[in-house]
């Protein structure tokens, strides 16, 4: 009794607040993770698609900032509990808008270097490519086990303001994410 | 009910502590409206804590809902009246709640809209573009002075364009000025500051658009907050094709206009973020309020659920205490928990059980007392020789004693509740005396008595009927009380009495006389008869033989009169009833032209206490009055039977006689013990009559019937002294003949 009132409290609370969130179009996407071992650190390339909601990039260009992060990570498969964590990457950036120069700016969190771009195409293909990530050296690995590589590019939904951050609980336009990809090392 | 009180202060409790959480939430939620940002940092404490307290509210419930649908299932006291308070507290709870709610959702609207006033919003774009347009000027002023510049790039090699770029950091006041190619691998640079890093290079879309002819000048925002202003331009070159170099002239923007510009953006940035989230922000607001007033609502009926049991509890203690009472638990006592109206009610129900139960103490000591004379008349009534009958006002039979079966030899248990006139259709002896009392009954309203005589299987019966009406308000216990009495055997009594009065004084009187005048006619004959003619001689001779021979009968009858009237002297003593049928019987053994006599004794000795004497007489009189019944020439056969039996407890002897003569007329047959009364034309009718008056001094019974087969007989029952067994003696069949 009381599992189906929540739910439905939930559905009554994610329609006032997005009646539309079902229609989830865009999204970020990873893609073409390769791996190469130089100077016995793995290194790793991959692409980031960021396709984002257009409601989510209007709200960029109404000033709302908004953090990105982009993890990959090695994991030990483990069939009897939680794969274990070898090494994990993370890369950060905050965007935003700056009304008076018209330009979208970018914050690399790791360096806090700023970057304008006059859009947020230019913006976002900077940071389309990601190259040379060095994850782990090669001596942590054991060559009787399997390994795989694991990515993921999302929007920081905790990072927004409380309005939105309320309507990313409710709704996965709000809150994108390509979710964690698999490959196998 | 202890059980219903411990559950209402447990529920006082959690409506406390409900309570309590439901008012911090809604002062968390007021502090909350003070600010946006504030309004962030408590949103992840108001929401985990209304969804809680909601889940909890729906809970509750749900848990007193189901416990009142049980509770209105099984009828439980109390139910229906708790379902229409909650749903009366709910109903007023609801009328407010919605208008707060439909006013506080207004109110927002306007109150959130407020916040941002159309003229601050106008005033702040026009600051932005008051802003853009004093830094256009300033670009346009430091573009004239840039753009002639690249045409000396033009062909410059590395080593020139460096020169060239240090040459015009010092002229042109620009930051810094790069010379790169379409890969943006840059050729040349140069930085004002030499402690500079790496130039910023422009952004892959920017180049593109360089690379096509344009020139790209725009306002950059530095990472310190400042402000830069960037010039790309192409630089066309004589070398070969897709050689086309880029220029860049990074200008600082002043501190003063620097700062100025910076305030703008931040303010209009953060207004425009404001108006961007105010749809949202309304939203969220008037969720966590819609869970606010939710949770009061649901708290409201939680409540309702919590005041309606403690309205009904002594309402419900009230039932179940009547209910109590209905089943018979009149010492049920109620607590009276409180002083007001109820507390009254309950002091006058625990009032109402004391009365009830002294009440039905009393009643059930009357009962018992009713049931005692009940029990009491019953006795008296069972041991009645005289038959009581009760009638309702329908004249159907209520109740019956004993003797009423007794009195008529049937069972009159099969009649109650049948009309008593059922009873002489079914036995149709008794159909004329049914109807006659049936009719008296109904005619007659006052007491009534009447004596009539009912011809039964058993022979004639005098009865004497009594009725008294019983008058009543009440329908069902009018009717009348009929009590019959069996008369026969007394007024047989007392015709006995007086006929032996009347032997007496016969005997007395006639006997006197009767020795003189017969003594007188032999003195006449003796006298007179030697001296007088033949013809007178013989005319004396006839009249004194006449007067001796009548005399003589008449002193006969005397002494029967005297035997008659005679009173007992006996002198009983133990006798065997074998023996002295026997002993009669030798006396006719002689006789075998007239009397054939037939014995069937009892193997064992019947002994009773009688006198043998007497009781000799009783046979001979019922054997010498069955001969004499014959009609002339035919031969008396006689059977002699003697048996014990048993009867309600008693033993006793019997003799029966049985003979095969003409038997009693069936007028005759119910007095054929008494005097007088016979139907032999030389009989005094006495005989009968005195072996009765000896069979009863002896404590018997005599009883006269014809046999189906035909004949006479005579039963007889003594109580019986004692009953032995003689060993090897069969049944005694005796023969006379």
């Amino acid at each position: 009794m009381r599992l189906p009132f929540s739910f439905g409290l939930l559905f009554i609370i994610a329609s006032v607040l997005h009646p539309s969130s079902v229609l989830a179009g865009e999204n970020i996407t990873v893609s073409g993770l390769s791996s190469k071992i130089f100077e016995k650190i793995i290194r790793v390339d991959c692409d980031v698609n960021y396709e984002l909601d257009d409601r989510v990039k209007e709200a960029l260009r109404n000033g709302i900032e908004m953090t990105f992060i982009f993890e990959v990570e090695i994991r030990q498969e483990n069939i009897y509990w939680i794969d274990l964590l070898i090494s994990h990457f993370q890369r950060e950036f905050q965007i935003k808008y700056h009304a008076l120069s018209k330009q979208f700016v970018m914050i690399e969190m790791e360096n806090h270097k700023e970057r304008s771009f006059p859009d947020l195409y230019s913006a976002f293909y900077y940071q389309h490519q990601i190259r040379n990530v060095e994850l782990a050296n090669v001596g942590l690995l054991d060559i009787e086990q399997d390994y795989y590589f694991k990515a993921r590019a999302r929007l920081v939904s905790e990072n927004l303001p409380l309005p939105l951050r309320i309507k990313s609980y409710v709704s996965t336009d709000w809150r994108p994410s390509s979710g964690w990809i698999k490959w196998p090392m | 009910m202890a059980d219903v009180r411990k559950v209402l202060v447990r529920e006082r409790w959690l409506l406390a502590i409900m309570f309590a959480a439901l008012v911090a939430a809604i002062l968390l939620m007021a502090d909350a409206t003070q600010s946006v940002a504030y309004f962030g940092r408590l949103h992840n404490l108001l929401l985990p804590i209304n969804t809680t307290l909601l889940v909890v509210f729906i809970a509750l419930i749900v848990y007193n809902i189901s416990r009142l649908i049980g509770r209105l299932r099984r009828q439980a006291p109390g139910a229906k009246l708790t379902l229409r308070l909650v749903l009366l507290f709910v109903l007023t709870a609801s009328m407010p709640v919605f208008i707060v709610y439909t006013f506080s959702i207004w109110l927002l609207e306007r109150g959130v809209d407020s916040w941002f006033d159309v003229k601050v919003e106008s005033a702040l774009q026009d600051a932005v573009d008051l802003s853009r347009a004093s830094l256009d000027l300033h670009i346009r002023t430091l573009r004239q002075q840039a753009e002639p510049l690249v045409t000396e790039f033009v062909d410059a090699d590395s080593f020139n364009a460096t020169l060239l770029i240090n040459d015009l950091l010092g002229t042109t006041g620009a930051a810094e000025i790069a010379l790169f190619d379409s890969n943006n691998q840059i050729i040349a640079s140069g930085n004002a500051e030499p402690s500079a890093a790496v130039p910023q290079l422009p952004a892959e879309s920017v180049l593109q658009l360089v690379l096509q002819g344009e020139s790209y000048v725009t306002l950059d925002p530095t990472s310190d907050a400042r402000l830069q202003i960037r010039m790309v331009y192409p630089v066309p070159s004589d070398l070969a094709v897709g050689e086309t170099r880029l220029l860049q002239f990074l200008y600082p923007v002043s501190d003063r206009i620097g700062n100025l510009a910076a305030n703008v953006q931040d303010a209009f940035g953060r207004y425009n973020e404001l108006i961007y989230l105010r749809t949202p922000l309304k939203q969220n607001f008037i969720l966590v309020l819609t869970l606010v007033l939710a949770l009061g609502a649901l708290f409201a009926v939680f409540a309702a659920f919590y005041w309606s049991r403690v309205l009904v509890a002594p309402i419900q203690e009230l039932a179940e205490g009547t209910k109590a009472v209905a089943a018979g638990q009149y010492h049920k006592k109620l607590p009276v928990r409180q002083h007001d109206d109820l507390g009254m009610l309950v002091v006058s129900f625990n009032r109402m059980t004391e009365r009830l139960t002294v009440a039905r103490d009393t009643t059930i000591i009357n009962q018992r007392i009713i049931e005692n004379q009940r029990t009491y008349l019953q006795t008296i009534l069972e041991h009645l020789s005289s038959s009581v009958m009760s009638l309702d006002s329908s004249f159907a039979l209520k109740t019956i004693n004993a003797a009423s079966s007794e009195i008529f030899n049937i069972n009159m248990s099969q009649f109650i509740g049948k009309q008593f006139v059922q009873i002489g259709i079914t036995h149709s002896f008794l159909k004329d005396f049914c109807t006659l009392v049936a009719s008296k009954i109904r005619e007659t309203t006052e007491e009534w008595q009447v004596e009539m005589e009912v011809f039964t299987p058993q022979g004639r019966k005098t009865i004497l009927c009594k009725t008294v009406k019983l008058p009543s308000e009440e329908e069902s216990q009018r009717g009348c009380v009929l009590v019959f009495d069996d008369v026969t055997t007394l007024l047989q009594a007392q015709r006995d009495s007086a006929w032996g009065e009347v032997a007496r004084r016969l005997a007395h009187e006639i006997k006197n006389p009767l020795t003189p005048i017969q003594l007188s006619a032999e003195r006449l004959r003796r006298k007179l008869l030697p001296n007088l003619a033949p013809e007178q001689s013989e005319l004396v001779d006839r009249a004194t033989h006449t007067i001796v021979q009548q005399v003589e009968s008449m002193k006969l009858m005397v002494n029967d009169f005297s035997d008659y009237a005679r009173m007992p002297t006996m002198e009983p003593t133990p006798l065997d009833i074998n023996s002295l049928v026997l002993d009669t019987v030798e006396l006719y053994k002689g006789d075998r032209k007239s009397v054939d006599i037939q014995l069937d004794l009892d193997t064992n000795s019947l002994s009773i206490r009688g006198d043998s004497v007497r009781l000799r007489q009783v046979i001979h009189n019922l054997i010498k009055n069955a001969i004499e019944s014959m009609p002339d020439g035919e031969k008396c056969t006689l059977t002699i039977n003697t048996f014990p039996f048993e009867y309600t407890n008693a033993k006793y002897a019997g003799i029966e006689i049985a003979d095969n003569g003409p038997g009693f007329p069936t007028d005759v047959l119910g007095r054929a013990f008494d005097p007088y009364m016979t139907t032999k034309p030389k009989g005094n009718g006495l005989g009968l009559a005195i072996v009765k008056k000896i069979i009863e001094e002896h404590n018997g019974v005599i009883r006269a019937t014809n046999q189906k087969q035909g004949g006479a007989a005579i039963n007889i029952r003594f109580p019986l002294y004692d009953y032995g067994i003689k060993k090897g003696q069969e049944k005694l069949r005796v023969e006379t003949t």
